[in-house]
């Protein structure tokens, strides 16, 4: 990773409080780890703050670092793992708002339901895919739900899943295809 | 034992990255995958698409807004500590500040603390590069197997180091009133200001100037070198010969530049400026060639660019890269 030094000099660096080694593991991975946080929590400003506090929390705890994979993996991990914490806060979080509002009903997977500020077009593409496509389609990217709750809820393989969300989004890239240009 | 892409990067797992349903291992895949403009090319077709089917706007990440924010956080300078010395105090207009930084910037992670640096006045390596940095904020990169020897303070009317064996690369201070002399067997190489580089061997001196212009003096010879020259003194008779071809002192500036170079120079040219072996598993290898610039990039990166461009399957085993192909005609 970092241009060209070898691993155990990176991992030595850190765990003597070099900083400028950890600047530097930071200004190679902070990036490809926000993208992958997004991925998992599709909210930006939520994404930066769970990598910065996992850099935190490992500089903290730098003389006690263990890291066996490359710090790559371990970066990734760290992160994923946060991440993950942060969906399970957010599931406490939502329970407790839908306990006290006695239920508003929804967890919102009516595949009829839409954001609202979509475009017509997007809309009317992502309405025309096959039905059990549009359907798995519609679960993990409004609801949010990942394949294996996908998986269960519909009782269908998660690999059945995987395939018909690829399926759609490279029917609804044809469909895009001049809109999507930007 | 490593290998490059471990994890095969198709279709299925771009899908699944977007839909946040890859694994970490899986992330670090796409991750050094994305690196290659050709596939970061296919990613955001599906990227765009996702994104698009539900109005989301792309996500901007600011890697310095945020190391502010975390620095103030664990108490570290925004410029972390050592690199805060060498920015502040370079005078306005010496040869290629801005280098030096990128240099010092990797390899500062070799100055182990002072005691090393300082109080022995003498620092050497043996199979890494290193990066020193002088009083007077001048610095040097120590190739593979030097040493060099200087004062904790240059009290002198000049500014005296020594290249004891090896190789190093200067970058030297403005200080018009006291001259830079390096000393390497015998001979004195006397700078104001400038960028140059000294390789020692045991027969050899050799002196290429990057930078500004270098005096050389042997007991024998002396002699002025300008910019893009390089100096040979051989028993102290000085000869010069024009040093703008090939990749010279790589291991300072990070620069590589193949001009349909074979892929034995490259990785000749890539093993004198970073800390990683390489192998050609087959002969034919030997035949292809390559025409490419490097700039401070990662050794991954650069191999993998090799490895597209060639054709090749890369195996990484620590510090150690071999290369497999088909090769060429």
């Amino acid at each position: 990773m970092t241009q060209g030094l070898p691993e155990e000099d990176i991992i030595t660096a850190i765990r003597e409080g070099n900083a400028v080694a950890f600047q530097h593991v930071f200004d190679t991975c902070y990036e490809s780890l926000c993208a992958y946080a997004y991925t998992l929590l599709r909210d930006a400003s939520e994404a930066e703050d769970t990598v910065q506090s996992m850099f935190m929390k490992l500089w903290e705890k730098r003389d006690t670092l263990e890291i066996k994979q490359s710090v790559r993996s371990y970066l990734f991990r760290a992160v994923y793992n946060q991440c993950l914490n942060q969906i399970e806060h957010r599931a406490v979080q939502s329970r407790h708002r839908a306990f006290s509002q006695s239920e508003v009903g929804d967890s919102g997977h009516d595949p009829e339901v839409f954001p609202e500020e979509l475009e017509e077009k997007v809309r009317v593409a992502v309405d025309n895919l096959p039905p059990q496509c549009k359907k798995i389609f519609v679960m993990s990217r409004f609801d949010g739900l990942r394949y294996p709750e996908i998986s269960s809820r519909l009782n269908l393989s998660v690999n059945t899943i995987q395939n018909q969300i690829c399926k759609a989004l490279k029917l609804l890239r044809e469909e895009l295809k001049d809109f999507t240009s930007k | 034992m490593s290998h490059m892409s471990r994890i095969e990067i198709d279709d299925d797992l771009i899908v699944r990255y977007l839909t946040g349903d890859a694994e970490p291992d899986e992330a670090v895949a796409m991750s050094e995958w994305l690196t290659s403009s050709a596939n970061s090319a296919y990613f955001s077709q599906f990227e765009n698409t996702w994104r698009r089917s539900a109005g989301a706007v792309q996500p901007e990440f600011n890697k310095r807004d945020a190391w502010k924010r975390v620095s103030v956080e664990i108490h570290v300078p925004v410029a972390a500590a050592r690199t805060t010395r060498t920015t502040s105090f370079w005078p306005i207009g010496v040869a290629a500040a801005v280098i030096t930084l990128a240099v010092s910037a990797y390899f500062l992670f070799f100055v182990t603390p002072k005691h090393d640096v300082v109080e022995m006045g003498k620092v050497a390596t043996s199979d890494g590069f290193r990066f020193v940095e002088l009083s007077d904020r001048s610095t040097v990169t120590l190739h593979r197997n030097s040493e060099l020897q200087y004062p904790d303070q240059f009290q002198e009317a000049d500014r005296r180091v020594r290249l004891a064996r090896g190789e190093a690369f200067f970058n030297v201070a403005s200080d018009a009133g006291k001259p830079f002399v390096v000393e390497a067997n015998g001979v004195e190489i006397k700078v104001l200001g400038t960028e140059f580089n000294v390789q020692l061997s045991d027969t050899e001196i050799t002196i290429h100037v990057r930078e500004g212009r270098v005096f050389v003096r042997s007991a024998a010879d002396s002699i002025t070198l300008t910019a893009g020259l390089s100096g040979h003194v051989v028993a102290g008779d000085i000869t010069v010969t024009d040093s703008s071809v090939g990749n010279l002192y790589s291991y300072a500036t990070q620069r590589l530049v193949f001009n349909d170079a074979s892929l034995t120079q490259v990785i000749h040219d890539l093993e004198d400026s970073y800390p990683y072996t390489f192998e050609l598993k087959n002969q034919s290898l030997k035949n292809c060639r390559l025409t490419a610039n490097f700039y401070k990039d990662d050794i991954d990166k650069i191999v993998n660019l090799v490895a597209e461009t060639l054709n090749l399957t890369v195996t990484k085993d620590g510090r150690h890269f071999t290369l497999e192909g088909e090769g060429c005609l």
